[in-house]
C-alpha cells in the first residue's frame, strides 16, 4: 500500500467535503469553522510537498489571523441565520443538467489524458537536498524570479483596501 | 542568461503608481477637486513620452518592454487621455462623483493594462488582468449617488470577474502541470519540441479563453455587460468598452501568437461557434433596447465578436487586423460616448432613444456627430468601421472560412438596424426639444479628434494598418528566429 497516496487522498477529500459543507451551511459560524478545517488540511497538504515554512505561514496567517477576524465580524453583526431567497432554486434542475453535461465532458477529457501520466507529480522549481532550507529557496524565488508578480500583488491589495474604504466613505456621505 | 532586475524598464508603471498614490494621499486636504484632473492629464502626457523613451529590455522573465508593447501602450494612452477629458466634462455636472480618487483609480487601472500588454508570463497576465479590473469595480459602484442600481451592476461584474479568475487559474494549473513553466516562449518551444498531448493544452487554452471572454464579453459570459454599462458613470462605461476590451484582445492575441502558436489552427476552429453566437446575440438583443447605453452595451458585445473573427483566420495578418478592429472600435466608442456625456450633462432623459426625436432641428452639430459615429458603428463605407470590418472579413475569406464570413456579414446586416433606428428618430421624427448648452473645450477636443480620425481612417487606413501589421510581423519573426 502506498501511504503517500492514502494521505493525499484523505487530505484532498477532506478539503473538498469541508468546503462543500461550508458553502451549504446556513449558520455563518459553522461556515467559518468548516473553512478553518479546510485550511488546516491544506496546510498539511503543503507539508507533504516538503515545505514546512508554507505550512507554518498557512496556519499562522489564515487560521490564526484571518479566520479569527471573520469570526469577530460574525459575532459583531450578530448573524444568527442566513436569510435565504428562492431565486436561485427556481431553475435548479436545468442548471444541474447543464452542469452535469459540461462536467462529464471535462472529466472524460481529463481522464483520457491522465491515463498515461501519473496522478501525483509536483513540479517544484528547486531541489530540496541541494542547498539550504525551503525558507531560503522561497525567499530566493520570491524576491528574484517572481519579484514583479510579488509587487503587483502588493498593488492589487493596496487598491482593494483603498477602494473599499473610499466607497464606504462616499456611500455614508450620500446617505446623510 | 541571468535574471535582470532592470528598473528603468518598468519606469512608466512606477511613475503611474506613485502619482495615483499621491492623489489618494492628498485628496482629503484639497478643496477644489479639479486639481486631480490636471495631475492625471499631465501624467498621461508624460506617460506618452515615457512609453516612447523607456529602454527596451526585460524585468525578470515576466516583463518585456519591446516595440510591440510600446506601440500598444501608446494607443491605450491616447484613449485614456480622451477619457480623462470627457470625465472632466462629466464631473463638472455630476458633482457627487467629483473626487480625486476617480482619476487615481483610472491611473491604477491603466497600470494593470500596461502590465498585461508587456507581460511575457501567464501568471503576470493574470495579475495584470486583476489589477486592471479591480479599480473599475469601484468606479462602477461610485455612481451610487445618482443611480442606486450601480451597486448591483458592480457586484455582478465583480462576481463574473472572479469566475473568470477561477477559469484562468485552472488553466494556469493545467499548463504548469503538463509543461512545468509559465513563460510564453517556453510554452511554445515545449509545444514544438516535445510531443506533448495537445488536447490538454487546448483544454487549458479554453479555460484562458473563458477568463478573457468575461472581459471581452464573448457569448456565454456576456450577461453582466448591459447592467454594468448602464449603471456605471458614462465615461467609465466608455473606459470598460474601449480600453479594457482593447487590452484584453491585444493580450489574447499575444497569448495565441507566442504561447500557443503551434495550436493556432485548432484554436481558430474552436472559436467559430463562440464568435458567431457573440455577433448574433449582440446584434439581436440590441434591436429591442430603448436606452441608448444599453443598446451600445449589446453592440459592444457584437463588436468584440467582429474583432474575434480575426482570431479565427489563424494567420498573422488576421491577428493584426483584429487588433486594428479593436483600435477603431476604441476610437468610435470614445467618440459616441463623449457625445452621450454632452447629452447626459444637459438633458438626462435624452439617453432614451424615443426622446431624441427631432434633435436635428435645433442641434445640427450634435446630430451630425451622432450620424458619423452611428454610421461607423454600423459599418457604412466612408467611415473607419467599414474599413475595419472589410479587412477582418477579407482575411477570413483568404483563410478559406467563406461560410463564416458570409454568416458574419448577414449578422452585421441585422446589426445595422439599431444604429439606423437612432438616426431615423433623430432626423425624421418631429418633436420640439430645447435645452441650454455650452460647448466646452473638453467636449470639442475628444469629439472633433475622434470624428476626424473615424473619417480619415475610413478613407486612408493604410498608415495605421501598416504600423500594426508590421509590428506583429516583425515581432513574430524576431521571436522565432532570434539573432
Amino acid at each position: 500500500m502506498n501511504w503517500d497516496l492514502v494521505i493525499f487522498y484523505y487530505l484532498a477529500f477532506a478539503m473538498v467535503i469541508s468546503s462543500i459543507l461550508g458553502v451549504l451551511s446556513n449558520n455563518p459560524i459553522y461556515t467559518v469553522l468548516l473553512v478553518l478545517v479546510m485550511i488546516v488540511h491544506q496546510a498539511f497538504l503543503l507539508l507533504t510537498l516538503g515545505s514546512e515554512f508554507l505550512t507554518a505561514i498557512q496556519i499562522i496567517v489564515y487560521a490564526g489571523a484571518i479566520l479569527v477576524l471573520f469570526l469577530f465580524v460574525v459575532y459583531l453583526i450578530n448573524l444568527r441565520k442566513e436569510t435565504t431567497r428562492s431565486i436561485f432554486v427556481r431553475r435548479c434542475s436545468l442548471a444541474l443538467i447543464i452542469f452535469l453535461i459540461f462536467f462529464g465532458m471535462f472529466f472524460t477529457n481529463l481522464m483520457l489524458v491522465f491515463r498515461n501520466k501519473p496522478f501525483i507529480q509536483a513540479y517544484l522549481p528547486f531541489n530540496f537536498n541541494e542547498k539550504a532550507s525551503d525558507v531560503w529557496w522561497i525567499a530566493n524565488y520570491l524576491f528574484k524570479n517572481y519579484l514583479l508578480q510579488f509587487e503587483i500583488i502588493g498593488v492589487i491589495l493596496l487598491i482593494a483596501v483603498l477602494g473599499s474604504v473610499f466607497l464606504i466613505r462616499k456611500v455614508k456621505s450620500i446617505n446623510n | 542568461m541571468g535574471i535582470t532586475l532592470n528598473f528603468s524598464v518598468i519606469f512608466t508603471e512606477i511613475i503611474f503608481i506613485l502619482i495615483s498614490s499621491l492623489i489618494f494621499l492628498t485628496d482629503k486636504f484639497i478643496k477644489n477637486k479639479n486639481y486631480s484632473f490636471y495631475i492625471a492629464f499631465i501624467t498621461l502626457i508624460v506617460g506618452i513620452f515615457l512609453a516612447l523613451f523607456t529602454p527596451f529590455g526585460n524585468f525578470t522573465y515576466a516583463y518585456q518592454n519591446d516595440f510591440s508593447s510600446s506601440i500598444l501602450k501608446l494607443f491605450v494612452l491616447f484613449g485614456a487621455i480622451l477619457i480623462t477629458l470627457i470625465s472632466y466634462n462629466y464631473l463638472q455636472h455630476f458633482k457627487a462623483l467629483n473626487y480625486g480618487e476617480y482619476y487615481g483609480l483610472i491611473l491604477f487601472s491603466l497600470v494593470g493594462s500596461f502590465i498585461m500588454l508587456s507581460a511575457m508570463d501567464l501568471l503576470t497576465i493574470y495579475l495584470g488582468l486583476e489589477l486592471m479590473s479591480f479599480p473599475v469595480y469601484f468606479l462602477i459602484a461610485l455612481n451610487y449617488a445618482y443611480n442606486k442600481t450601480s451597486l448591483e451592476g458592480s457586484l455582478k461584474y465583480f462576481l463574473m470577474g472572479s469566475l473568470g479568475s477561477l477559469f484562468i487559474l485552472i488553466g494556469l494549473g493545467l499548463v504548469y502541470y503538463f509543461i512545468g513553466t509559465f513563460t510564453l516562449p517556453e510554452i511554445s518551444h515545449k509545444l514544438i519540441e516535445e510531443s506533448i498531448n495537445n488536447k490538454i493544452l487546448l483544454l487549458a487554452f479554453i479555460f484562458f479563453l473563458g477568463g478573457f471572454s468575461i472581459k471581452l464579453s464573448f457569448v456565454p459570459f456576456h450577461m453582466w455587460a448591459p447592467d454594468a454599462y448602464e449603471s456605471a458613470p458614462v465615461p467609465i462605461t466608455s473606459f470598460i468598452a474601449s480600453i479594457m476590451k482593447f487590452t484584453a484582445m491585444a493580450t489574447l492575441v499575444k497569448i495565441i501568437l507566442i504561447g500557443f502558436n503551434p495550436l493556432k489552427v485548432q484554436i481558430g476552429e474552436l472559436l467559430i461557434p463562440i464568435i458567431l453566437l457573440t455577433i448574433l446575440i449582440g446584434n439581436i438583443m440590441a434591436i429591442k433596447q430603448d436606452n441608448i447605453i444599453r443598446m451600445l452595451a449589446y453592440s459592444s458585445i457584437a463588436h468584440a465578436g467582429y474583432a474575434g473573427l480575426g482570431l479565427i483566420s489563424g494567420n498573422y495578418a488576421g491577428y493584426s487586423f483584429s487588433i486594428f478592429y479593436m483600435l477603431v472600435y476604441l476610437i468610435m466608442t470614445i467618440g459616441i460616448f463623449s457625445v452621450l456625456v454632452f447629452l447626459a450633462n444637459y438633458k438626462k432623459d435624452l439617453l432614451n432613444i424615443p426622446n431624441m426625436a427631432g434633435l436635428s432641428k435645433n442641434y445640427p452639430f450634435i446630430s451630425f456627430l451622432i450620424l458619423i459615429f452611428m454610421f461607423s458603428l454600423a459599418g457604412v463605407p466612408p467611415t473607419a468601421g467599414f474599413m475595419a470590418k472589410f479587412y477582418v472579413f477579407l482575411f477570413l475569406i483568404k483563410a478559406k472560412y467563406i461560410w463564416v464570413a458570409l454568416l458574419a456579414i448577414l449578422f452585421s446586416v441585422i446589426g445595422a438596424y439599431p444604429y439606423l433606428r437612432v438616426l431615423k428618430v433623430i432626423y425624421m421624427d418631429e418633436k420640439d426639444i430645447s435645452f441650454e448648452y455650452k460647448y466646452g473645450i473638453t467636449f470639442l477636443i475628444p469629439v472633433c479628434l475622434t470624428a476626424f480620425l473615424v473619417i480619415i481612417l475610413g478613407v486612408y487606413p493604410q498608415v495605421l494598418t501598416n504600423i500594426i501589421y508590421k509590428t506583429i510581423y516583425l515581432y513574430v519573426n524576431l521571436f522565432f528566429y532570434p539573432q
